[in-house]
């Protein structure tokens, strides 16, 4: 592990072990929140089971959880120059990419599996079309190649709205459309929080993400329209009637929230003054946005049913 | 809630997305700004690390969402207004 610095300081490390390994392959964290965004539409969408609920986590959490795997055997090259990534199972020599390749395989087979049969087809086709999406979509093609790596590559991250939704219902609708639209259009502000913030990183690796490639000003601009079109956008599934006030009202403060965050760092950076406090603040904060905005989905239609 | 102020936000909406949409286009047709003297924008480029994306692809890419946007749009205001935008039908009598 050359290059890791070492010191007095640092936390201490848990011992490294194949499980745990295997679950740092699949990037819980990250999942946590798309597993948030894919139960709250199933109670947004109906009255599902338990049992159905249990199922589609455990599907969407292998499926995301393979496709994180895949992400990481397509990427070993540079997770190894960045810092954030040089601990990985990969590049720091604990597996070899080829079992990290057949594990990331073997989750999406399983959850493919497991969706169509125990929950519908539809709901398996559009986890698995998800996964496709952000291994050669994103992974291969767009992260390398493209300044919009993340917006278009965001649409993997929308998936598991749509497959919540057609656990339940077995069809999509504007309903659900629009559930994709809204964390099609917040990934793209929430992700360049963190660009402006490891550019350092991106540019080792040739990434070429937002700031390197218009610069931090016109990333932070286009932070801001995002942000204005997902607001107006969290406000369209109240407009043709499939939430009520409690949810209208929690999308407005939310949002303005998040539009208040990414306009004090804007007003930082073209003060001259250190902006990187703010951009930590949105970067966080917009984890926190979409969690809230679906679970006020769920529990606005729980109190009105 | 009155439908006028309903309808009122809906426009609202189109009009504030629009703005915004022509603002994320006009940065994809904007020549590439020249990266600050020691950024890591700069040492990557110097280093040829950092190549110039296709121009028609990143039109292409800037494009796709917007319309993605018109279509839910359009959809929305029919769910709404269910008599709207769907071709008139004339029905005309013939005197025997």
């Amino acid at each position: 592990m050359s290059g890791v610095p070492v010191g007095a300081a640092a936390p201490p490390r848990p011992a490294p072990s194949l499980g745990r390994d295997l679950v740092a392959l699949t990037k819980p964290r990250i999942i946590s929140l798309l597993l948030v965004t894919t139960a709250a539409p199933m109670y947004a969408a109906g009255s599902p089971s338990l049992w159905l609920v249990l199922v589609v986590m455990l599907g969407g959490y292998l499926m995301a959880g393979g496709a994180n795997a895949v992400n990481m055997y397509l990427d070993r090259d540079i997770d190894d120059v960045m810092a954030r990534t040089r601990l990985r199972p990969i590049p720091s020599g604990r597996m070899s990419p080829q079992q990290v390749l057949a594990f990331g395989v073997a989750c999406a087979v399983a959850a493919t599996w497991m969706l169509a049969y125990f929950v519908n087809v539809l709901t398996a086709a559009l986890a698995l079309a998800g996964f496709y999406f952000y291994v050669f979509i994103y992974t291969r093609w767009l992260k390398r190649s493209s300044p919009q790596n993340i917006v278009i590559g965001g649409a993997a991250g929308a998936f598991p709205p749509l497959v919540g939704w057609a656990a339940v219902t077995g069809s999509i609708d504007i309903v659900a459309i629009t559930l994709f639209l809204i964390v099609f259009y917040w990934t793209p502000p929430h992700f360049w929080a963190l660009a402006l913030l490891k550019q350092v990183d991106y540019g080792r690796a040739g990434v070429p993400m937002a700031p390197l490639v218009w610069g931090e000003r016109e990333t932070m601009h286009q932070m801001l329209w995002y942000t204005v079109i997902l607001l107006w956008l969290t406000v369209l599934p109240w407009w043709v009637g499939a939430f009520g006030l409690l949810y209208l009202a929690s999308a407005l403060v939310l949002g303005g929230l998040l539009l208040g965050g990414i306009v004090q760092m804007l007003r930082a950076a073209r003060a001259g003054a250190p902006w990187t406090g703010p951009a930590w603040w949105v970067y966080k904060y917009s984890l926190l946005y979409l969690a809230l905005l679906f679970v006020a989905m769920g529990v606005d239609r729980a109190l009105t049913r | 809630m009155p439908s006028v102020v309903i309808d009122g936000l809906f426009w609202a909406a189109v009009g504030a997305c629009v703005v915004a949409q022509f603002f994320i286009l006009r940065a994809v047709f904007a020549p590439e700004a020249p990266a600050p003297a020691g950024s890591p924008a700069e040492a990557g480029r110097a280093a040829g690390r950092l190549r110039p994306p296709s121009r028609p692809l990143e039109i292409a890419w800037a494009v796709l969402p917007a319309i993605g946007l018109v279509f839910l749009f359009v959809w929305a205001w029919q769910i709404r207004h269910p008599s709207a935008l769907r071709p008139v039908t004339v029905q005309m009598e013939v005197a025997p």
